[in-house]
């Protein structure tokens, strides 16, 4: 203690000796000119001065109570009044930086400061430093303090301002990667606790053991200091304990846990986020416990679960593989009977062309019993004209005939006529002839008798030969009358014979006629039948193509099923497999798990303080190799 | 004047001559001298007479007198035929008798020149008929054989069947051979 307030006096009385060279100097010169005006002035001077020369040896020698003895009046007196004063000045420099030094240094309040009342210019200067000089030793230590008091109540997030030089700058350095990797310690417990904790996850304790790996909690502040000084170190200290116990305990319960053993909790008074952070360890633990418990239950029950799953995946297997043969057959079936139903669906399309044809059919039938109706009526109509025409020729041919037998009479008539001009003109030939011989005998008397005989003999002959020609024609008019006669005769006959089969056709017209209706009737009934069969059949064959559809997509399906059945199959053998692999794997858990010792020493959790128990001491101990320490709250 | 009146008698002395009444039997001109016909008539019914020859067809009454009618056709031989309007009866005088003879037909009183009348050759002479040939009248196309009434009624009763149809051919055949020499033999 005593070698810090001296190392702490030192700079102090170098940094007076330093700074305050020049008036020690200017002091030396004026005591040099007081000396020689001594000297020069008076003779005993010399024994003035030695007072004066003592003092200053004394004064040199540091001895600062040294004090001359003041004669009124004289020049000696007032510069021993001076030098005593300097001295006296200079002595309650000494004692006050003294002073503030063991304030200071032994302590360790830093809040005080150097005053000197009297002091002016260069005293007031160096009173000023060493107050200066004490504000920057106490600022960084305060910022220290400060952070060290915030990491202390668990607030990690205070750090140091890095303002400072040297050391300093080297211990703010310092707290803050401390505070850093309190920091990323702190964050990682808490999230692993809230992983394992709440989330459920594990594998996160790695960078917890390294995060604790990397922290050493074995150094501590041991220097002995006073006042704050002594305050931060035991802020610091309390810290670092409480870190220590916090983290200790937290590896004592993490290495149980690594050991299977999740009997014990951290049981630690921690604040803020280390509060959290044990709150989270200690929440981990119990769901670990928890999940623990859950899956040794879980672990028994996987084991009969998978048993059973086991005996059920086989039984399921050979349910499968019937239900993939049945498959089978039915996507067969399927497919057999989309065919089937498509072959239906086609065979209906073909009936549907039938009735299509059908009801064009009985629509063209109806089509030409309405013409043949009107046509059988056009007949009946054509038949009575015909009857009637057929009445008014046979009328006519019987006028014909009366005529032509008329004619026939008056051809004979010129017939008879024409035979006796014959018989004129053979009788002219004959006179004309018997001229020609009388006129022969009467000799050149008769000449001109013979040339009368000769022109009469050529109009007889003429005559004959017209008569012949009139007989000839009347001969072919009568030919031809009589042919004409026949002919009409026949035809009348013929008209006769006709009339009776127009009857007839009249009568079949009629039939006909009522039969077309008939027919007509018949065949509308048979159009309105085929549309209906229609419509029934294209009903049919939409319906068929709906059933081929579903068939279809049935036979598809049925095929997915049997390749899904397959897949099932494939599946419940893989099921199968893994429900054994389960139940070994469910027996290896249980015995896993079995590890876990859970038995519950009823722990509390949280903050609520205790003690540990001894065992959690030893556990500690062997943790973190460290004498147990019992945690106390620093701050004040 | 008096040659013209001469030249008259002398002509009419031969139109009376050579003017012929020509008839057909079957197909064949014959021709009688015009002046010695009395009259044609046609046929009126006939009786017949009993054991009289084949070719007498019967008697008949002409104006109050008895006439004997021939035919010709039964007379040359020739087939019978049925007497139709063209049929006639040439009524000729025989020694103060009227005598009918049936004919097929009376064509004409027609002029056959004596230059146009040629005897009838040899070679075409058929005994039994020639005698009462007088010759063939030539005209154009024509052949008319010219009878002598008298010797077609005195002489035999009956032509020899054939003999006219012999006869006739010969002349048709005869005819150019033969015409010169018996136009010169007829002219002199």
């Amino acid at each position: 203690m005593g070698k810090k307030s001296d190392k702490v006096r030192k700079p102090g009385r170098s940094v007076f000796f330093e700074d305050q060279g020049a008036e020690v100097a200017e002091l030396k010169d004026s005591a040099g000119e007081v000396t020689e005006a001594a000297t020069g002035t008076e003779y005993n001077i010399e024994t003035q001065l030695e007072p004066l020369l003592d003092a200053l040896n004394a004064f040199k020698q540091g001895d600062f109570t040294v004090r001359m003895p003041v004669q009124e009046g004289s020049l000696i007196c007032e510069i021993a009044k001076i030098f005593n004063d300097v001295i006296s000045l200079k002595e309650r420099m000494v004692d006050e930086i003294a002073r503030i030094g063991k304030i200071v240094g032994e302590e360790g309040r830093l809040t005080e400061r150097a005053t000197l009342d009297t002091a002016k210019g260069s005293w007031m200067s160096q009173i000023d430093t060493i107050n200066t000089l004490m504000d920057n030793l106490a600022q960084p230590t305060a910022e220290v303090a400060r952070v060290v008091t915030s990491v202390a109540e668990g607030n990690l997030s205070k750090k140091m301002a890095l303002e400072v030089k040297g050391e300093f700058l080297q211990i703010a350095t310092t707290v803050n990667t401390m505070v850093d990797q309190l920091n990323v310690f702190a964050i990682e417990v808490t999230r692993v606790a809230r992983e394992v904790g709440m989330e459920g996850k594990l594998g996160g304790q790695a960078e917890v053991t390294t995060a604790v790996a990397q922290g050493d909690l074995s150094r501590k502040i041991t220097v002995e200091a006073k006042g704050e000084i002594l305050e931060l170190k035991n802020t610091i200290n309390a810290m670092v304990d409480n870190l220590n116990a916090i983290i200790g305990e937290v590896n004592r319960v993490m290495y149980a846990i690594g050991e299977g053993k999740l009997k014990d909790t951290v049981d630690v008074d921690a604040a803020g986020e280390f509060a959290l952070m044990v709150d989270g360890i200690n929440g981990t633990i119990d769901s670990l416990r928890g999940i623990v418990k859950e899956l040794t239950d879980t672990g028994i029950n996987v084991g009969s679960v998978s048993q059973n799953m086991l005996n059920s995946g086989q039984e399921m297997n050979a349910m499968a593989t019937q239900l993939s043969s049945s498959m089978e057959q039915i996507a067969e079936g399927a497919k057999a009977q989309a065919m089937q139903i498509a072959a239906a669906s086609k065979e209906s399309e073909g009936v549907a062309e039938n009735a299509s044809d059908t009801l064009a059919s009985a629509e063209s039938m109806n089509l030409m019993a309405e013409m043949a109706a009107e046509s059988a009526g056009t007949g009946v109509k054509a038949m009575e004209e015909t009857i009637k025409n057929t009445d008014l020729m046979l009328e006519g041919s019987r006028e014909s005939v009366s005529r032509i037998e008329s004619l026939s009479k008056g051809s004979e008539q010129i017939q008879e006529i024409v035979e006796i001009i014959r018989d004129i003109a053979t009788q002219t030939n004959i006179l004309a002839i018997n001229a020609a011989i009388e006129a022969v005998r009467a000799g050149k008397h008769g000449k001109g008798f013979a040339v009368v005989a000769e022109e009469v003999k050529t109009l007889s002959a003429d005559s004959k030969a017209q008569a012949k020609k009139i007989s000839g024609l009347v001969q072919s008019v009568l030919r031809e009358t009589a042919e004409t006669a026949q002919t009409i005769k026949t035809m009348a006959e013929n008209v006769e014979i006709g009339r009776v089969s127009i009857e007839q056709t009249s009568k079949a017209f009629i039939d006909i006629n009522t039969s077309v209706e008939n027919t007509a009737k018949i065949s509308k009934q048979i159009s309105v039948a085929a549309t209906e069969q229609k419509n029934s059949i294209d009903s049919v064959s939409q319906g068929l193509d709906k059933i081929s559809g579903i068939a279809a997509d049935t036979s598809t399906c049925s095929n997915q099923s049997a390749d899904s059945t397959k897949h099932l199959l494939a599946k419940m053998q893989e099921l199968t497999s893994t429900a054994t692999s389960m139940a070994n794997t469910a027996e290896k858990l249980q015995q896993v798990v079995g590890r876990f010792d859970i038995t519950q020493e009823a722990l509390i959790v949280g903050q609520t303080v205790s003690t540990p128990s001894p065992r959690t001491t030893d556990k500690i101990k062997s943790v973190a190799g460290r004498k147990p320490t019992t945690v106390k709250k620093t701050r004040k | 004047m008096t040659e013209e009146i001469m030249d008259d008698e002398l002509k009419a002395e031969e139109i009376e001559l050579d003017q012929y009444l020509v008839f057909t039997v079957k197909d064949q001109e014959f021709g009688f001298q015009a002046r010695r016909v009395q009259e044609i008539l046609s046929v009126t019914g006939t009786t017949k007479v009993p054991n009289a020859p084949s070719h007498i067809e019967g008697i008949m009454n002409l104006r109050g007198r008895l006439a004997t009618v021939i035919n010709f056709r039964k007379k040359f031989g020739f087939e019978q035929i049925e007497h139709d309007e063209d049929t006639r009866i040439i009524i000729v005088e025989q020694s103060g008798f009227p005598i009918g003879i049936v004919v097929d037909a009376v064509e004409e009183v027609i002029k056959i020149p004596d230059d146009s009348v040629h005897e009838l050759p040899k070679s075409a002479r058929v005994p039994g008929s020639e005698e009462c040939i007088t010759g063939v009248g030539m005209l154009k196309n024509r052949l008319i054989i010219l009878l002598d009434i008298d010797r077609v009624l005195t002489g035999q009763e009956l032509i020899e069947a054939g003999a006219i149809s012999q006869m006739m051919e010969k002349v048709i055949k005869g005819r150019k051979s033969g015409a010169e020499e018996e136009t010169n033999i007829e002219g002199a």
